[in-house]
């Protein structure tokens, strides 16, 4: 029954995981850029932003017209909701890989003052805890949505470690000031890819039980 | 029975039979007084056979039967020395076509009244019974005129009117809406808001966002079982029985 | 036909045939068209033939010549007052010349003296009893148009000293007169129609309630067990049984059983029967009883439910529902098979021949316990008789029913239009 309805929720969720894929390869751009110094792979990165703001609105739109004219009740609504909230945050993690994009365009011609392993370890974190909590909302998942968000303590520690890290190199040397402060604040932006797939993870659950959980 | 507190019903153990079928199994609930309470679910459920059982109009159904306590101040209304006619009067019944008597609009607020032995001013009683159900800008100058001549909207809301006059404690809607436009529809549901003051209503609804817009409480009902049964707002945003989320979801019924 | 709604690859899957079909339609409309003609006509003849034999010449022979009788012959008959009339049939009477003696005299004034009888009356009376004018021959209005000069030879020839004269046997007269021997001519259908009166008004006051009170019950009090059900099947029955056998019970249980009441000797009235006009009011009552049964039950059945149960939902009880909304909704329905009803009644003969009505009756029934006699009754009594005079009033005397019938339908179907107006009004 309600053949319009299942599929449209559908295409909305397929929509959510195309948004997440999205981010998901620009993330990896941006990882490749860093670690590569390649520029020409960062302005890529930078330009494939606009898609994803472009899917965010259209998804809005789309979730907006479904409530209009097939008014959902209970988990389906509460469903649509946690899509629609969540969508603002997976267009801020886009947002950061950007950051790191910039970032690596910037510093491309520079020598790093160091060997990228944290950095690149808090992308890739931020690109899987996306990937999962974007998939725990679209899949009702509420062991997955957990998980994930429990995954932000390493993204914090990872965080802590660069800055240590950084601190120390910039003790070392006053050049290194300069980078250092700017990847400090990279890592900063970065932790913050955690938080926001965080907050997917309540909307998940959000949808599945109807609660507003601290996660 | 004291009309300043509305009462509610409390239902034991009911059991609604036509014939050999057996329509609404052993249910159990509380109506709450001066609450709206929405009786939904598919068509066949036995929501309207619960619905007449209330004001025992199902006696009027020669193959049916009931069992079990229907109680209202604290009397099972199905105790043989209780008179149906009494029952009707405290508890009213507004159907799902209008049907108003074929006589005056004055008359047709008046006459249950007048057969209850209403002593006082009866014009009173009509005007007021009429402005509560908010017709009276419409009527006020052809209350002599016929009943029938109105719209379908300002028929049920004379229907309504009639109902009140007797001054009932409790209100039964069977789908008071379900035959009108969505503006007489919206008119009545502003209406139920004012009347849910004074009176414990009991509405039973097809309309799922009518169930949402206007009750306290909701009722799920399935093959003649109670599937689930509890606030309004919980029933619509997390109803606890997967076949209500489903019924309400519209996926099946 | 328009090019547009004729396709080539349409005739693929159908064959519309609409010209065959349309053929076919209206040959039923002609067969149909036919079969109301052929009822029209019928009924055209019957009424042509009625009124045909109501007027027509005849020839009017007097056995005694006015010249004979008159105090003033040179007076003519017309030109008398009312006055001179009356002392013109005692002198005449007193005078023993004529049939007319001092004994008829009396037995007719049995009925009205005289001095109070109109000018008009006392004339025919003039002529029936005096002059002893009488119709020699008669023919119909087709025969008097068509042969009025063959007529006027045989007038000359048979009957020299009679008048040819052209007559409406349909006369205010005729209602008014009542029966009287012989003569066609001065028979008149009064004892008719006030029988028929009293006897539909009996019928009424009897099966009217019992009928409404019955159906009521039937419909909306009795509950669907084997017994109502055996009720309501002998109720069709008996709607459907001959006329005669209503007759045959009257005779058995109003007539001769129920004797004293029916005869009135239960109340003191002396010699009589129980061939009264009580006794035909209560056969012709039982015989439309099941009628009007039907027709209120069906009447009532019309009633939707929805009334009944928003009733029931203001807390009324079941007979306030019937009184205050079931039965003012039927009242149309119910008045007009009433009126229907009455019109069969008036029209039955059997069960009346079998009571007992009387063929010949010279005095009008004066009360519930009067012999009587009715329309249709003496409509086969004159139709019957030898003389061939009759054959007219016999023709009026229809004519009159059918326009009591057709009156009847009328007021009926007036009266459930006003009500249907004022309810849909109201």
């Amino acid at each position: 029954m309600r053949e319009h309805f299942t599929q449209e929720i559908l295409g909305i969720n397929q929509d959510m995981q195309k948004m997440s894929v999205l981010v998901e390869e620009n993330i990896r751009r941006s990882l490749k850029a860093l670690t590569s110094q390649d520029a020409k792979l960062a302005k890529e990165a930078i330009a494939a932003d606009a898609k994803v703001n472009e899917l965010e609105l259209a998804i809005t739109d789309r979730c907006v017209l479904f409530i209009a004219k097939e008014q959902p009740v209970a988990g389906d609504l509460r469903h649509i909701v946690a899509c629609l909230k969540a969508v603002s945050d997976i267009e801020r993690i886009g947002d950061y890989a950007v950051h790191a994009a910039k970032r690596a365009k910037e510093l491309a011609d520079e020598k790093y003052i160091k060997p990228l392993v944290d950095i690149p370890k808090m992308l890739t974190l931020g690109l899987e805890m996306c990937r999962d909590g974007v998939g725990s909302l679209v899949n009702h998942d509420r062991a997955l949505a957990i998980a994930t968000a429990a995954r932000d303590a390493d993204m914090d520690n990872l965080n802590k470690q660069v800055n240590r890290e950084l601190l120390a190199l910039m003790f070392e040397d006053k050049d290194n000031i300069k980078q250092a402060t700017k990847l400090q604040f990279l890592s900063r932006i970065l932790e913050r890819m955690g938080d926001h797939a965080v907050t997917i993870c309540s909307w998940a659950l959000y949808s599945v039980d109807g609660e507003h959980s601290e996660l | 029975m004291n009309p300043e507190t509305s009462a509610g019903l409390d239902l034991k153990g009911v059991n609604i039979f036509y014939g050999d079928f057996h329509a609404v199994h052993n249910l159990s609930m509380t109506f709450q007084s001066r609450e709206i309470t929405a009786l939904i679910g598919p068509s066949g459920c036995g929501k309207s056979t619960l619905l007449r059982s209330l004001n025992r109009m199902n006696d009027l159904i020669p193959s049916s039967r009931t069992e079990g306590e229907v109680i209202f101040h604290g009397k099972n209304i199905y105790d043989a020395d209780v008179d149906p006619v009494q029952v009707r009067r405290w508890i009213g019944m507004v159907f799902q076509k209008p049907n108003p008597f074929p006589k005056t609009i004055f008359e047709n607020v008046a006459w249950g009244a007048r057969i209850n032995g209403y002593k006082g001013d009866m014009e009173e009683l009509v005007v007021t019974s009429i402005q509560r159900v908010a017709l009276w800008d419409e009527v006020k100058d052809k209350l002599q005129k016929p009943a029938l001549a109105l719209s379908g909207g300002q028929q049920q809301r004379l229907c309504i009117a009639r109902t009140i006059a007797v001054k009932p404690e409790i209100i039964l809607m069977d789908e008071p809406t379900s035959a009108l436009d969505p503006i007489s529809t919206a008119k009545i549901e502003d209406l139920l808001d004012e009347l849910k003051k004074s009176y414990t209503i009991i509405i039973v609804t097809h309309n799922m966002q009518q169930a949402g817009r206007v009750s306290d409480k909701a009722a799920f009902m399935l093959t003649g079982v109670m599937e689930e049964f509890g606030p309004t707002d919980q029933i619509f945003f997390n109803p606890k029985n997967p076949k209500t989320e489903a019924y309400i979801s519209g996926r099946f019924g | 036909m328009s090019e547009l709604f004729v396709r080539d690859n349409d005739q693929v899957d159908f064959a519309p045939n609409v010209a065959g079909r349309k053929a076919r339609a209206g040959l039923w409309n002609v067969i149909f068209l036919a079969a109301t003609l052929v009822g029209v006509l019928s009924l055209v003849a019957l009424v042509t033939s009625l009124l045909d034999s109501c007027f027509g010449y005849v020839i009017v022979q007097d056995a005694y010549a006015w010249a004979d009788v008159a105090t003033d012959p040179t007076k003519k008959l017309e030109d008398l007052s009312q006055t001179e009339l009356v002392t013109l049939i005692r002198s005449t009477a007193e005078a023993d010349l004529t049939d007319l003696t001092l004994g008829r005299l009396k037995f007719l004034e049995m009925d009205r003296t005289l001095e109070v009888r109109t000018s008009e009356d006392l004339r025919s009376l003039v002529r029936k009893e005096i002059l002893k004018s009488e119709i020699k021959k008669s023919w119909s209005l087709t025969e008097s148009l068509l042969q009025a000069n063959e007529i006027a030879n045989l007038q000359k020839s048979k009957y020299p000293e009679g008048q040819l004269a052209f007559r409406s046997w349909l006369t205010p007269n005729f209602l008014t007169q009542p029966q009287t021997g012989g003569k066609a001519e001065t028979n008149g259908l009064r004892g008719a129609i006030i029988g028929s009166m009293w006897i539909i008004l009996i019928a009424i006051v009897v099966a009217f309630p019992i009928g409404i009170g019955s159906a009521i019950y039937l419909e909306e009090y009795a509950t669907n067990n084997w017994l109502n059900r055996l009720i309501q099947t002998n109720i069709y029955n008996l709607a459907g049984v001959p006329s005669i056998i209503y007759g045959m019970l009257g005779l058995a249980v109003f007539v001769r059983l129920a004797e004293p009441l029916t005869s009135g000797s239960l109340f003191g009235v002396q010699d009589v029967n129980g061939r009264t006009v009580f006794s035909a009011g209560l056969t012709l009552g039982i015989l439309i009883l099941p009628i009007i049964i039907i027709n209120a039950q069906e009447a009532l059945k019309a009633i939707p439910n929805s009334l009944r149960y928003s009733s029931y939902g203001v807390g009324a009880t079941k007979w306030q529902t019937v009184w205050h909304h079931v039965i003012p909704a039927s009242l149309d329905r119910i008045l007009t098979g009433t009126v229907f009803g009455i019109s069969r009644a008036i029209g039955e003969t059997a069960p009346l021949v079998v009571i007992g009505a009387s063929a010949f009756l010279t005095l009008d029934p004066s009360g519930l316990f009067s012999k009587f006699t009715a329309l249709p009754i003496q409509i086969f009594t004159w139709s019957q008789m030898a003389v061939p005079e009759f054959k007219h009033t016999a023709a009026a005397a229809i004519i009159v029913l059918l326009v009591l019938l057709l009156g009847l339908n009328t007021v009926a179907i007036i009266f459930r239009n006003r009500i249907k107006q004022s309810k849909d009004a109201l």
